[in-house]
């Protein structure tokens, strides 16, 4: 995906506004905001850092989180143009709140999925060692 | 991402033989945490976060593994999104102990290939984003 030139996109969208963002509830707005925070955070990766490609895959996993929390709420809007206003309307200062509540919320989310996969091994292993 | 499709078609045939080792893990302790059955829509996705979740845990290739979790992903934040009320773990788990095996392949084409989509429609959009920039930069006024 070629994403790595979004931090600048961002910059630039939010000097000239093209478009005005749609009216938005607060539920989606946090999740939308989260959504750009992951693929803007995909653009200014280091491609030759050594975990970058398990780096880029979490954190595109992050956006797919939020763009399916976007889609079931609300299924008729086009959330990948809502994506592109969200940018075109950037507000910066929030923006970097915005980093730290989204990759909060996601470091809970896979501290649950582990605790998940943790006991399913366990169970697993513990059903392969009976007679 | 073709390539992914092609492969995780091709999982079930190995897959299978090990589902009688997850559900059989699980039957015992487990107990329905809610009465009330889901949504068509939360079924669905539901059924995807088992075959996701399932296939990702099984795949030994990173790439492959990278996507099906981002398949998890999506499904549990479509969940979560649209019942947020539930515990979707925990109904995954009972859904592992249910129907999961035998609905398995009839989903995972579905669920592959929405995924697809999804990833089609993301590049789309990072593609023509990309170009915006690229346009807005070339029109910008040189110092």
């Amino acid at each position: 995906m070629r994403l790595r030139s979004l931090a600048l996109a961002a910059a630039m969208f939010a000097m000239p506004t093209l478009a005005v963002a749609a009216e938005r509830d607060a539920a989606s707005q946090a999740d939308l905001s989260c959504m750009a925070v992951f693929l803007s955070t995909i653009g200014v990766m280091d491609s030759e850092r050594e975990d970058y490609a398990t780096t880029v895959a979490g954190l595109a996993s992050g956006a797919m989180y939020y763009l399916g929390r976007l889609e079931a709420r609300a299924p008729e809007t086009v959330w990948l143009d809502e994506l592109t206003a969200f940018f075109e309307t950037l507000d910066q200062t929030a923006f970097k709140s915005d980093f730290e509540r989204c990759g909060a919320e996601m470091a809970a989310t896979g501290a649950r999925m582990t605790a998940w996969g943790e006991i399913m091994q366990r169970k697993a292993k513990a059903a392969g060692e009976k007679p | 991402m073709r390539t992914l499709l092609r492969r995780f078609r091709t999982q079930g045939v190995v897959l299978v033989l090990t589902f009688a080792a997850v559900s059989g893990a699980l039957a015992s302790p487990v107990l329905a945490r809610e009465d009330v059955a889901p949504s068509a829509a939360d079924a669905a996705d539901l059924q995807c976060l088992g075959v996701f979740m399932y296939l990702a845990g099984q795949e030994q290739d990173v790439e492959a593994r990278n996507w099906f979790n981002g398949g998890v992903k999506h499904h549990l934040g479509r969940l979560q999104g649209r019942t947020p009320d539930v515990d979707w773990l925990s109904r995954l788990t009972d859904y592992f102990v249910g129907p999961f095996r035998s609905e398995f392949e009839a989903n995972k084409d579905r669920c592959g290939n929405g995924q697809i989509a999804q990833d089609d429609a993301l590049q789309a959009w990072g593609d023509a984003f990309q170009a915006r920039v690229e346009a807005a930069a070339a029109a910008a006024p040189k110092p």
